[in-house]
């Protein structure tokens, strides 16, 4: 599955590869909603930064790496806020 | 709901929301021609606004987020900083990220849609109301 992938060139030649061309823009488009939970799985924060930098600006939606990027940094806050909140609760 | 009917319902809600917004914002206006990054613009907030009309979610109790249509579509193309959602019954207000927020937290999966009226199918998120409801993180734009 190409959202199993986390750097954005490998998800397009995965999607080459195996889906059929009329499907790809449709895959293009849903990438964005997989990739951040992806990426947060990344174990450093420069492998993060290199999956969020892989995506080009000119990426196809338009705002493809701005939907990343936000979603990735959204994802994060969220589990940092859930960890700090178990932490609290331990102390 | 037919397109056009639908369409024009939609221009309804714009229009409404136009005249509430122009009392304090006097210059607000609808984006003209073909202009799926936002449907109307506030220059003396330099913000704009995304109007959904979704009367269906009455009865379904899912808002549904497009986001390709044949083409990379609604959600996937919008700039808007506000989201408007009027179910016909109420009105919620979004950050154009707080709906991303509600999709990537509560692992929404995208679906596929084919309305009667509509000659391709779309893609779509259904979100319950309840659940987009928690994300509603906005107040309508006021003057500042």
């Amino acid at each position: 599955m190409a959202a199993k992938r986390t750097y954005y060139p490998l998800c397009l030649e995965y999607l080459d590869k195996h889906l059929d061309k009329d499907f790809h823009d449709l895959a293009r488009a849903t990438l964005p909603y997989y990739l951040p939970a992806n990426i947060l799985d990344l174990t450093t924060r420069e492998q993060r930064r290199n999956a969020i930098e892989s995506i080009p600006d000119d990426a196809v939606p338009s705002h493809t790496k701005e939907l990343v990027k936000i979603g990735v940094q959204m994802l994060w806050k969220k589990e940092r806020a859930k960890k700090n909140g178990i932490q609290r609760r331990f102390k | 709901m037919g397109f056009n009917e639908d369409l024009s319902r939609g221009v309804t809600v714009e229009d409404d929301l136009l005249r509430r917004l122009r009392h304090a914002f006097p210059s607000a206006r609808r984006a003209e021609g073909v202009h799926p990054e936002f449907d109307i613009e506030i220059p003396e907030l330099q913000k704009t606004i995304e109007v959904k009309h979704d009367p269906m979610s009455q009865k379904t109790g899912n808002i549904v987020i497009e986001y390709y249509h044949n083409k990379p579509s609604a959600f996937s193309v919008s700039v808007a900083d506000y989201w408007l959602i009027d179910t016909g019954d109420t009105e919620l207000w979004f950050s154009r990220w707080g709906i991303l927020e509600c999709i990537l937290t509560e692992g929404v999966e995208p679906v596929r849609i084919h309305g009667p009226a509509d000659r391709h199918p779309k893609w779509v998120f259904l979100i319950p109301l309840v659940l987009l409801q928690r994300y509603s993180n906005v107040a309508p734009p006021k003057p500042l």
